[in-house]
C-alpha cells in the first residue's frame, strides 16, 4: 500500500505527453477494431515461421 | 617408348559463329556409352525451344572458356577421376540479328567503328550458355535474357530476382540481365545445390560477398551435417544442409513452411519482388521424394475483392497467378501455376505444375514444402510479421480511416534498399519539407521493410520499418504520405503516425 494520501489532485509534469487528439483516439479505436477483425488471418500468416525437425530433414535430390 | 614428355600444350582458341536452327542439340557431341539417359537431355531440349521463343537467329561459340563453377568442380571432385576431364569449357552467346562468319569478322576487326559494332551486338544479345565437358550434362552456367513484361493471356511478368551480367567476348562489352542457371552434374551438386546456387547468385551479389560455386556449397553443406552417407558424388541435401550451406556462404537462411497457396502468394511475392529468389523445395504429389527449384520471378494478373465480406482490404498477393523458377530438369524460367491441393487428411496445401514454354500440359505436379530464401544477416524482419502489421491497418484504413476507400485499399509488402527508396522519393508528392526530411534527417536501415498502402489511383501512404528488428510494432521509422493520399488523409496520416510511434512524412 502506498503511503501518499489518498485523493490528493495531482498536477501533470512537464513529461507527460499531451492527451490524444479526438482524430488520434478515432485512429485509435480504428486500429483496434482491425486488430480484432484480422486476427485469424495473422495466427494463419505466423503459422509458416513454426520450422519442425520433420521439415528440415525432408532430402531434396531425389527424384529427377 | 617416349616417357617424360607430358603435353604443355595450350588448348586450341577460335570463334565461330553458325545459324540457330532452333535444334541447340545439334552443337553438342553425343557422348559415347550414353545408354541409360535419352540425347539430348531435357534442358538442352528446353533451352532450344526458349532460345527459339526469345527470337534466336545466330550463335557464336567461344572453344576455350574458363568457367570459374567448372574449374572448382574439377579442383573438388573430377581432378582426381581416371578420365581426364579437361579444366576449361566451351561457351555458346545467343543473337536475336542474323549474321554470319564474314559479318562478324567486320564487326571483330572494325577500328573506326567499334562502339557502333558493339552497339549493334549489345542490342540483339540474348545471353549465354558454358558448355561443360561432362558426358550427359553439358549445360554449365546459363544466363539468358527473360520473356517480355506481357504474357499471351495479358497477365504480367515481373523478374524481381534477376541481375546483371556483363559478358566479355572478342574485346566486346556486353551484358544480359537474368539469373544464372544450371544442369546438376550428379557429381559435385545435386538440384538443392544448383538451385541455391541460382539464388545465391542473387542475393550474394548484392551484398558484395563472393557468390559461392556448387562446389563451396556442397562441400559447406556437408561440413558439419551429414545424416547419410558421403558427400561426393552428391545425391542431394536436406534442408538443414541447405541452411548451413547458407550460413557458410556469409548470408542467414530463412525458413518458411509450405501452406496453403494464399499464404505461399505472398510469401513468394514479398521476397521475389524484393530482389530474393527463393529456394522452393518441393515434393512429387504421389511419393515423398523431394527436389528444390529456383523462384525468379512471378505471373501477375489482377488484384481480387477478399473472399470474406468482413475485411475491408485487398491483398495484392491475389495478383500472384504463378511464377517462373530454374528448375535443372529442365531449364531456366520455367512456368509454374500455383493450385491449393486438399491433402487426404484435408489440409490444403500449396501444389505447384511446372510447364514447358508455350505449352499447355503441365509437366509435372509437386507440392509446396518449404521455401528457403537466403537473406543478409542483419535483416530479421519477415515478410510474415510485416504482413501481420500491415493487415491490419489496411483493414482500419479501409474500414473506418477512409471508409470511401472500403475494400478497394491493396496491400503489399516488401523490401527496398534505403538508397533506392530515398532516390524515388522526389516521385512521391511530398512537400519540399517532406522530401527533405525523408532524404537528409530520418536514419533508415539498409534495407527498411515498406507496407505499401494504395487505391485504384495510385499509392496512399508508404509505412517503413526497420527490417534489422524481429518485430514490426513497434518498429515503425515513418508514414509517408504517396500522390494518391486523399486532401484530407494528412491529418489523419499525422493521427495513424502517433499510434505507430513514427515520424510523419508529408
Amino acid at each position: 500500500m502506498s503511503n501518499e494520501p489518498q485523493g490528493t489532485p495531482t498536477t501533470p509534469s512537464r513529461e507527460s505527453p499531451a492527451p490524444p487528439l479526438p482524430e488520434q483516439q478515432e485512429v485509435r479505436a480504428a486500429l483496434e477494431e482491425a486488430r480484432q477483425n484480422v486476427k485469424p488471418l495473422i495466427k494463419k500468416e505466423l503459422e509458416g515461421e513454426r520450422i519442425t525437425a520433420e521439415v528440415l530433414s525432408v532430402r531434396l535430390g531425389q527424384y529427377t | 617408348m617416349n616417357v617424360g614428355s607430358p603435353e604443355y600444350d595450350y588448348p586450341p582458341h577460335g570463334i565461330g559463329v553458325v545459324v540457330f536452327s532452333g535444334d541447340l542439340s545439334a552443337l553438342y557431341r553425343q557422348p559415347r556409352g550414353l545408354i541409360e539417359e535419352p540425347w539430348p537431355p531435357v534442358q538442352l531440349t528446353y533451352l532450344g525451344k526458349y532460345l527459339a521463343k526469345l527470337g534466336c537467329k545466330t550463335v557464336v561459340g567461344e572453344k576455350h572458356y574458363i568457367d570459374r563453377d567448372y574449374v572448382d568442380d574439377v579442383a573438388l571432385f573430377y581432378s582426381r577421376s581416371l578420365r581426364s576431364y579437361p579444366n576449361h569449357c566451351q561457351r555458346l552467346h545467343f543473337f536475336s540479328e542474323t549474321f554470319d562468319e564474314k559479318r562478324w569478322r567486320e564487326l571483330v576487326t572494325a577500328k573506326s567503328n567499334r562502339h557502333a559494332a558493339e552497339q549493334l551486338l549489345q542490342g540483339s544479345y540474348l545471353g549465354f550458355s558454358v558448355v561443360r565437358p561432362l558426358p550427359g550434362c553439358p549445360v554449365g552456367r546459363t544466363v539468358l535474357r527473360t520473356f517480355p513484361e506481357r504474357t499471351e493471356d495479358g497477365s504480367r511478368r515481373e523478374f524481381g530476382a534477376i541481375r546483371e551480367y556483363l559478358v566479355h567476348l572478342a574485346g566486346f562489352r556486353l551484358s544480359v540481365m537474368g539469373l544464372a542457371f544450371q544442369q546438376q552434374d550428379r557429381g559435385v551438386s545435386a538440384c538443392a545445390t544448383t538451385a541455391l546456387w541460382s539464388s545465391m547468385h542473387r542475393a550474394a551479389h548484392a551484398e558484395g560477398l563472393a557468390v559461392p560455386t556448387p562446389a563451396h556449397i556442397t562441400e559447406a553443406a556437408s561440413r558439419y551435417v551429414l545424416r547419410e552417407g558421403r558427400s561426393l558424388p552428391s545425391d542431394g541435401l536436406t534442408l538443414d544442409q541447405v541452411c548451413e550451406a547458407i550460413r557458410g556462404a556469409g548470408l542467414a537462411p530463412l525458413v518458411i513452411r509450405g501452406l496453403a497457396p494464399e499464404h505461399a502468394r505472398a510469401q513468394l511475392l514479398g521476397y521475389t519482388s524484393s530482389g530474393f529468389a527463393p529456394v522452393l523445395a518441393i515434393q512429387a504429389r504421389d511419393s515423398s521424394l523431394g527436389h528444390a527449384v529456383c523462384g525468379v520471378g512471378i505471373k501477375l494478373g489482377e488484384v481480387t475483392p477478399p473472399d470474406d465480406a468482413k475485411f475491408h482490404y485487398r491483398d495484392a498477393a491475389t495478383a500472384v497467378r504463378g511464377i517462373y523458377v530454374h528448375d535443372d530438369r529442365l531449364g531456366p524460367y520455367a512456368s509454374v501455376d500455383l493450385y491449393p491441393y486438399t491433402a487426404p487428411q484435408g489440409v490444403v496445401k500449396t501444389g505447384l505444375q511446372i510447364r514447358w514454354p508455350g505449352e499447355a500440359t503441365p509437366a509435372e505436379d509437386s507440392l509446396l514444402t518449404a521455401l528457403i530464401v537466403p537473406v543478409p544477416l542483419k535483416l530479421r524482419l519477415t515478410i510474415a510479421r510485416m504482413r501481420s502489421l500491415g493487415i491490419g491497418l489496411a483493414d482500419a484504413i479501409g474500414h473506418r480511416i477512409f471508409p470511401e476507400l472500403d475494400r478497394l485499399v491493396t496491400l503489399n509488402c516488401r523490401y527496398r534498399i534505403a538508397t533506392d527508396y530515398r532516390a524515388a522519393a522526389p516521385g512521391f508528392g511530398l512537400s519540399d519539407e517532406g522530401l527533405y526530411v525523408l532524404t537528409c534527417e530520418l536514419v533508415l536501415s539498409r534495407y527498411i521493410g515498406v507496407i505499401e498502402l494504395s487505391a485504384p489511383d495510385g499509392a496512399l501512404c508508404d509505412i517503413l520499418l526497420d527490417a534489422t528488428e524481429t518485430e514490426a510494432n513497434p518498429s515503425v521509422l515513418a508514414c509517408v504520405r504517396r500522390r494518391a493520399l486523399p486532401a484530407d488523409g494528412e491529418r489523419k496520416l499525422e493521427a495513424l503516425a502517433v499510434n505507430l510511434a513514427a515520424r510523419c512524412i508529408l
